[in-house]
């Protein structure tokens, strides 16, 4: 067991998974508790486009997949906020359109020798330095963003219309977390593939908010169950030696059985 | 307080206000009536500035508003408690609350009788317990502007009296209060208070007991 987390790989493993489970965790009840919670899952096929793009032109192809998630989240609002379509279908439009987008840009290039699956797996246990710093800065700007305007994103998400009469320049703040939201998972998408970080943007706030808790407390459990989900998905993965990405979303379901069982029972006694 | 002068909003070849002039003094209580889709909330929302009139002016000058919205309905799953969403009424938010944040919550909940709900999750509250919530939730900030959007449509007839006589006592120290009704009775409207008839237009401005005398019961089913 002390070889396990002596090894460097397991222990960057261990760093970048805390690092994404927290940031994951800090947005998930603004989206998911907003009606959003498919938000992770489309801006990582949107992140897609960008990375096949920057691949195709440039050395960093980070950088063009964050611009163009940007640009679609703010895609995104624009229809939900103008248009009054719901954000499910907005989402998947936009998911869709950048996904095609991609794979023609793919066939219609010469030379082309990346695989989808390399762009979306992601992989945990080859993380990098680099990615940990690109890791790190991201959730201590979602960190401060959070904790600077908690109240307002509580109005914004409970009852946007009472929001915009309060004058606490509710779209203004709407628009900050998606584009924070979108930088978050386009780094997430590169480092952990595109199934984990959509599972880790949805399970905090799906499974803290079964226990009827208050926001401030279903906030908080959401944070600790998502941390604690990710050390003993990175760590049993090893041992039982099963990919780690997809072992941590099984970790994550089996805490969100244990917890509805438990709130199921309780509503039982209580009555 | 608060002007408006010929103001008109048309959407997509559509007039949904025309022509929209009154104005209120500070401490005035009005009642705006009007027929479902004659432009009550829309009239409301281009005050707050959230939508931009077509043409016309218009002047508010009001530092914080209240609002009420009309027919909220509770995300019922939210996990929020009726102290949160009491709580981010306040203009100044704190990560822990203070106490004279605390009490006035508490007074507010006491007067309005709903002080058992306090840690209660808002979504398991009937409709009429949650509205009596909102209306704290636009009061704790001591707005000088309180707009309510048909504040009473889930409450029961007996305390809708209750809450017509906090809106007078709220009127008397000062406040004014703009609130959007489908009340047109007696029992619950002064003879002294300000009626408002929109129906894409104005159609009425003045007393309570003019609109009444005038109108007689024309304009009352609405």
């Amino acid at each position: 067991m002390s070889e396990f987390f002596m090894a460097t790989h397991i222990q960057i493993a261990l760093i970048i998974g805390v690092i994404l489970a927290l940031g994951a965790s800090l947005l998930s009840p603004f989206l998911v508790l907003n009606g959003e919670a498919l938000i992770a899952d489309g801006l990582a096929h949107t992140s897609f486009l960008g990375f096949t793009i920057g691949i195709i032109a440039m050395n960093q192809p980070i950088w063009m997949a964050i611009l163009i998630a940007i640009l679609a989240t703010i895609l995104i609002k624009v229809i939900i906020n103008q248009l009054g379509v719901n954000a499910d279908s907005a989402i998947g439009v936009i998911s869709a359109l950048s996904f095609a987008i991609g794979l023609i840009i793919i066939h219609k290039s010469n030379g082309f020798n990346v695989s989808i699956e390399q762009i979306m797996a992601g992989s945990i246990l080859t993380t990098s330095w680099t990615d940990i710093i690109f890791a790190s800065v991201i959730v201590i700007l979602i960190l401060i963003f959070i904790f600077t305007q908690y109240r307002k994103l509580f109005s914004v998400v409970y009852d946007f219309e009472y929001a915009q009469f309060s004058k606490i320049k509710a779209k203004l703040i709407s628009y900050i977390l998606a584009i924070l939201t979108a930088v978050f998972i386009v780094i997430g998408v590169r480092v952990i593939g595109t199934l984990l970080i959509s599972a880790l943007i949805i399970f905090p706030a799906l499974t803290s908010s079964i226990l009827k808790l208050s926001f401030k407390k279903t906030f908080i459990t959401g944070i600790i169950l998502s941390i604690v989900a990710m050390l003993l998905g990175i760590t049993f993965s090893h041992f039982l030696d099963v990919p780690t990405g997809a072992f941590v979303v099984v970790v994550n379901s089996i805490i969100l059985v244990v917890v509805l069982s438990y709130s199921l029972i309780r509503k039982k006694v209580l009555r | 307080m608060i002007k408006f002068d010929n103001v008109n909003l048309t959407i997509d070849n559509v007039e949904i206000l025309k022509d929209i002039t009154f104005e209120l003094t500070k401490g005035d209580f009005i009642h705006i009536l009007g027929p479902n889709g004659g432009g009550k909330t829309t009239l409301i929302k281009i005050l707050a500035e959230i939508i931009k009139p077509t043409s016309g002016e218009f002047v508010v000058n009001a530092k914080s508003i209240g609002y009420l919205p009309q027919h909220f309905r509770s995300k019922k799953a939210f996990p929020a408690t009726v102290f949160e969403v009491i709580y981010s009424g306040f203009d100044k938010q704190y990560l822990i609350p203070k106490l004279e944040q605390i009490e006035k919550i508490d007074y507010w909940l006491e007067k309005m009788r709903v002080s058992d709900f306090k840690d209660k999750k808002i979504g398991d509250l009937s409709g009429g317990e949650q509205q009596r919530i909102f209306f704290i939730r636009s009061l704790v900030k001591d707005p000088e502007l309180l707009i309510l959007d048909e504040p009473t449509s889930a409450l029961d007839p007996n305390f809708r009296l209750v809450f017509y006589d906090i809106l007078d006592e709220l009127s008397k120290q000062g406040l004014t209060i703009i609130n959007i009704t489908h009340d047109f009775d007696p029992n619950y409207l002064s003879c002294d208070h300000h009626v408002l008839y929109v129906d894409r237009t104005i159609k009425f401005d003045g007393k309570y007991c003019d609109y009444h005398t005038e109108f007689g019961g024309e304009h009352l089913h609405v």
